[in-house]
């Protein structure tokens, strides 16, 4: 499959630059919020550092997909077989005697996976339009100021969001599908 | 920090760009636009439909949907800075249509992927 030898460093780096990505959306909109309508020399350096992050996560993102959608999703969530032996290791950890707590729904967390997806797809886009808004505006111009903060917020609330549930769906595997 | 003056805002190609990307991540499953699939166990690729017939059981959408939204956000880039060199004022709108076309992309996806 194509890069499944390289498929778990790849997952390592598009974690630590989703992280990145994390704190560089987040510091650019509080930069821009905290700014009052004022200019900041170094707020577009920070619109092109947001979009080139984002663009390598992307990438990265992209070219683990495959081994995800074989290994993880076709194999683990979707596969009723791989369900099955999930929901018999939830009925014995129910019968137990320590409290068990509710199960996952696996091809709930695919789903939610994908629309993760989805949105940080949405997000790349409105930082490369913020990239391009900072090249011939800013937040201190009142005709675009709603805009550069709408797509910052965005931008932000996506990269956060990519970041939960993504590491929401890694744990499964890692810590398992019950609680 | 202040920085020098900047020239007025001429915001259509980044705007542009935005909206006709969001709409053109929709378009390819919510008008069955044919895009490109890739097949990851076969390693192969088709121009199809999301959903069209005679697919191996397991394809990518994923990519041919945001190809399809990178072209159309070029697109939309040309058209906004065609708009910009040619008009002297921006459309009071933009901000709304920009934010108002990511409200919708992002709820469309949300809506048929919720789990």
């Amino acid at each position: 499959m194509f890069l499944e030898g390289a498929a778990r460093l790849l997952l390592v780096v598009h974690a630590l630059v989703g992280a990145t990505l994390v704190a560089l959306t987040t510091h650019h909109l509080v930069w821009i919020i905290r700014s009052r309508g004022a200019r900041r020399r170094g707020e577009p350096r920070f619109a092109l550092l947001a979009s080139v992050f984002f663009v390598l996560a992307f990438l990265l993102g992209s070219a683990a997909y495959p081994t995800y959608r074989i290994r993880v999703r076709a194999e683990l969530f979707d596969a009723p077989a791989a369900r099955d032996a999930e929901l018999a290791t939830r009925r014995v950890q129910q019968r137990a005697p320590a409290a068990a707590t509710a199960p996952i729904d696996l091809p709930r967390v695919a789903r939610l996976f994908d629309i993760k997806e989805h949105l940080v797809a949405l997000g790349l886009f409105a930082s490369l339009g913020l990239l391009g808004l900072s090249r011939r505006s800013g937040p201190h111009v009142e005709q675009t100021r709603v805009l550069y903060v709408g797509l910052a917020s965005f931008a932000c609330v996506v990269t956060w969001a990519g970041a939960i549930i993504g590491l929401y769906t890694a744990s499964i595997r890692a810590i398992g599908a019950i609680g | 920090m202040n920085g020098p003056e900047r020239p007025i805002a001429r915001p259509a190609a980044p705007a542009l760009f935005v909206v006709a990307a969001a709409l053109g991540s929709v378009l390819p499953s919510w008008a069955h636009l044919p895009i490109l699939l890739y097949a990851p166990i076969e390693r192969s690729f088709r121009l199809a439909s999301i959903g069209a017939p005679g697919g191996p059981p397991v394809e990518i959408t994923y990519y041919g949907t945001y190809l399809c939204a990178a072209g159309f956000g070029l697109a939309g880039a040309l058209v906004g800075a065609a708009w910009d060199r040619h008009r002297a004022s921006t459309h009071p709108l933009l901000p709304a249509w920009t934010l108002t076309a990511i409200a919708i992309a992002a709820s469309y996806q949300v809506w048929t992927l919720w789990p």
